[in-house]
């Protein structure tokens, strides 16, 4: 019996120095899509409201009302909200039980009503999963029965901004009123962070895990540690945490111990958040002579990476500890090769965009993952999307018929077709912290705190330029569906690839952008530092585009989406 | 499993096909590890880091893929193995990223282009005296300094790449503020005792650490062989804030060395957060927790300086202790 066929105890300490908290280099931010979809959701309520002659009982309402005559396909799209709304709300929430108690007597006051401290979920018959979305009594966090030991339901939800006009809380004790929104955008946007916990999307072996501790350099050191630094070793742990359980090595700084964790580690079947997000990107730089692909456009490739095709010092480290720890894709755990890769060509899924050119298991995995193409992001919204679609046999609930889980992976896309990173294939170029700091001031790009004085009106003016923004999109729906027989379908992946030019092009534009040095400062210097880089005036202002478009995208295809629901 | 461990991580690597593949092996998780399982013992015998690493990525190769022709797993495991000593040779300093990126487009260009090169994997067994990937037979340099990108006629060519975009940023810089220090007493100790936790509360008094620092009391592991450092991981969860804008829970994870227990009762050890000090992040974030939470659920492990924990113990909720721990 060898090591490598055991799940084996690689444990090791953490070394990084105060001031440094390293992170994974693919993260994403469930919350933001989370709270996009969430947003959209509010502003179909809001455009289904004015739909049902609602002009005036708020300014939000107010406020979309006055822009209907401003195009004359307003109204329709205004109507078409109106008949997806209950459509979204009768969806399967596919919410699986959550076992863990509520520890936070505040939540557990809002949601107990036995002491056991649990949630009670006020089923009227069936479970959690099958029941609608608008049964659905509570705001959960991303965190839900997913990473955490406690109940993850959010006691301080509020809509964002002026959207809380129109779903506001009703009863009188504050159980009562917890319980009466509507809930739906919060739990669709919960599955539309779903593709962030696919760990199973890119499953790695690596050849070699030993390989970081060659060669050791041999230095001076404290008392009680006679010691080996290892320069590949502390690269790889700066970079991605999950390497540190490879480094059995203790750190010590200035005399202070600043270890902080202990990993644990499986060389042979490597799932990781660091992971995740390889699917989630759309190279939209066009191709150069000689380049092969195997889609229109390409996923993710690291040597190809960034916004001229000519990678960063942080990618290039990045595909260095690839090569170095022999990483490769595990085809037969990867769902991602079979979920990912499109053939619905001639099929009633058919969306007239070109197909996937497959790849054998061989192709995934001789070379490292370092030089590999990886599936697009629209590829991934085309998957969720069919998955969605179809009429699924009621025994597995969570992909039955008109679930709502699936659903989030093309909002998902959305959400990654707004960000200059994804849309160039970079890891680095200020890819974290341009997202960390968006993410640090996405209440204030959506302005959703109206507490302050004229808030609410600049919220509604923003809804409203949402809603214009959406209608673009819906336009482009329209006539897709016009050229296409009238079909009720969606050209997902044409939205996401038009979504990630229009984000390229943009970001073209606009000076600091694209930061090598901010990533680099992010990964091995400090945080803060590199996120400031991301503060300037119009960077903020491509934010707030961005972050507007992904909502004005999204509500687009959630109202379009439920055209072709029954 | 963990001495086994200790064992296979000391670079395992094998030398040569002196245990040729089963072409049927059923299980390539079984196959592969049966190739690190050689590595390490090649290893043992003296084998050249990378032709060891040359051998095993061919071995794993053939794990993967049993039907693949024999040349041809020994053309890109050759192209694998290259690929990470120019890695190793970058993240090491020896090589600049320009010079990395050359040598490794260029091995990325001929897996591409000649990986379905049978001919040619046939002809680089007959011969490459510079490891160039071009057989003998056609090169017109056969001595072609190594990393050097190279034409399909094995002609040194000028590299495709261009430095890597960015400001110039000083990486070494950076890395210095990281350190991985690796504790060789620790080869061959026993796996430490698992420790328990016993309780937790804010210092009374200034002496050693200032009033109202936090402490974390544990029993304590010895039987380590001297040198070899013991360190204590915690796993907290903190419950109950009495913030009520603060999260339900938090959970931290803090690591201490045996050498800063403050106690000198050989039965317990006790582990302190000053006040007034600069602390880790893990540890601010553990002291600034327990200011807010009225609770914590808790365990603790031990650990030494090479891959060997204890188990977790098992977890404790509890208050902190009223009137503090001396």
């Amino acid at each position: 019996m060898t090591i490598s066929r055991h799940r084996t105890i690689a444990a090791a300490l953490l070394a990084v120095l105060i001031g440094q908290a390293a992170a994974p280099v693919f993260a994403h931010n469930e919350r933001i899509h989370q709270q996009m979809t969430d947003y959209a959701y509010h502003l179909a309520l809001a455009m289904a409201a004015v739909s049902a002659g609602d002009t005036s009982s708020n300014p939000l309402v107010a406020e979309l009302a006055a822009m209907l005559n401003e195009d004359p396909d307003l109204p329709s799209f205004f109507d078409a909200a109106g008949l997806a709304v209950p459509k979204l709300r009768a969806l399967r929430s596919g919410l699986p039980d959550d076992p863990w108690p509520c520890v936070d007597p505040d939540v557990t006051a809002l949601v107990d009503d036995d002491s056991d401290s649990l949630p009670d979920w006020q089923l009227a018959s069936g479970t959690l999963l099958e029941q609608p979305m608008s049964g659905i009594v509570y705001p959960i966090t991303t965190r839900y029965a997913n990473k955490n030991q406690v109940c993850e339901i959010d006691k301080t939800y509020t809509p964002i901004g002026a959207t809380g006009l129109v779903n506001p809380t009703s009863g009188l004790t504050p159980k009562e009123k917890f319980r009466s929104r509507d809930y739906t955008g919060v739990t669709l946007g919960y599955w539309a962070g779903g593709p962030d916990r696919a760990l199973k999307d890119w499953v790695f072996r690596s050849t070699t895990m030993e390989t970081l501790q060659i060669p050791a350099v041999s230095i001076g050191t404290g008392v009680g540690v006679s010691g080996l630094a290892m320069a590949a070793c502390a690269i790889a742990c700066g970079m991605m945490p999950i390497l540190c359980g490879l480094c059995p090595a203790i750190a010590i700084g200035a005399g202070i111990y600043v270890v902080d964790a202990i990993n644990d580690f499986d060389a042979s079947s490597m799932e990781h958040d660091d992971f995740t997000g390889l699917g989630h990107h759309i190279d939209m730089k066009p191709l150069q002579p000689g380049d092969s692909t195997f889609d229109d456009r390409r996923g993710k490739s690291m040597e190809k990476a960034g916004p001229a095709g000519n990678p960063d010092l942080l990618e290039e480290l990045v595909v260095a500890l690839y090569d170095l720890l022999g990483w490769h894709v595990r085809h037969d755990l990867s769902s991602g090769p079979q979920n990912y890769q499109t053939a619905v060509a001639g099929t009633p899924d058919d969306d007239l965009h070109p197909d996937s050119v497959p790849r054998s298991a061989a192709e995934w995995e001789t070379a490292t993952g370092a030089h590999i193409d990886y599936t697009p992001v629209d590829n991934l919204a085309l998957w969720g999307w069919n998955e969605f679609k179809k009429r699924q046999p009621d025994a597995d609930p969570e992909v039955a018929a008109l679930a709502a889980p699936r659903l989030g992976w093309p909002l998902h896309a959305l959400g990654d077709a707004t960000v200059p990173m994804h849309v160039v294939g970079a890891t680095g170029f200020g890819h974290r912290p341009y997202e960390e700091s968006f993410d640090n001031r996405w209440e204030e790009l959506v302005i959703a705190d109206v507490a302050k004085p004229a808030a609410t009106a600049m919220s509604a003016r923003q809804a409203r330029q949402i809603v214009k923004r959406a209608l673009v999109w819906r336009q482009f729906i329209l006539q897709w569906r016009a050229g296409n027989g009238g079909t009720t379908d969606v050209p997902i992946r044409d939205l996401v690839t038009l979504l990630a030019a229009q984000t390229r092009t943009d970001a073209a534009a606009v000076a600091g952008v694209y930061n090598a040095g901010a990533s680099i400062e992010w990964q091995f210097g400090t945080e803060s530092t590199a996120n400031a880089q991301y503060n300037s005036t119009a960077l903020v202002a491509f934010q707030r585009d961005k972050a507007l478009e992904a909502v004005a995208a999204s509500l687009a295809f959630i109202i379009s989406g439920m055209e072709a629901v029954q | 499993m963990s001495r086994r461990l200790i064992a296979a991580l000391s670079i395992a690597v094998l030398v040569g096909s002196v245990h040729p593949l089963d072409a049927a092996a059923p299980n390539a998780d079984a196959c592969v590890a049966d190739a690190r399982e050689r590595a390490a013992a090649a290893i043992k015998q003296g084998a050249a880091p990378y032709d060891a690493r040359r051998q095993l990525e061919i071995d794993v190769l053939r794990c993967q893929d049993p039907a693949m022709d024999e040349a041809t797993a020994q053309f890109i495991g050759t192209i694998n193995a290259d690929l990470a000593e120019f890695a190793q040779q970058f993240m090491l300093g020896q090589i600049d990223a320009l010079a990395y990126r050359n040598a490794r487009l260029d091995r990325s260009r001929k897996l591409r282009q000649l990986g379905g090169d049978r001919t040619l994997h046939a002809a680089l067994r007959r011969g490459d005296a510079d490891g160039d990937l071009i057989p003998d037979t056609r090169d017109r340099c056969r001595m072609t300094p190594r990393g050097t990108p190279t034409d399909d006629a094995g002609r040194p060519v000028p590299g495709t790449g261009r430095p890597p975009a960015g400001d110039g940023v000083d990486l070494g810089r950076l890395l210095r503020r990281v350190t991985l220090l690796k504790n060789e007493a620790c080869d061959g100790a026993p796996e430490p005792r698992t420790s328990r936790p016993f309780k937790y509360g804010r210092s009374p008094t200034n002496v050693p650490i200032p009033a109202g620092s936090l402490k974390l009391v544990v029993a304590q592991v010895d039987g380590m062989p001297a040198g070899c450092e013991l360190f204590y991981e915690f796993r907290l969860l903190f419950l109950d804030p009495v913030d009520a804008n603060a999260p339900p829970t938090k959970e931290v994870s803090v690591v201490f060395s045996a050498s800063e227990d403050i106690n000198a009762d050989p039965q317990v050890a006790t582990f302190g957060f000053p006040v007034g000090q600069l602390l880790s992040p893990g540890r601010t974030a553990a002291f600034d927790a327990f200011k807010i939470y009225q609770r914590m659920k808790w365990r603790v492990r031990t650990a030494i300086g090479g891959p060997v924990t204890s188990p977790w113990s098992a977890a404790m909720t509890q208050r902190p202790e009223v009137g503090g721990i001396p």
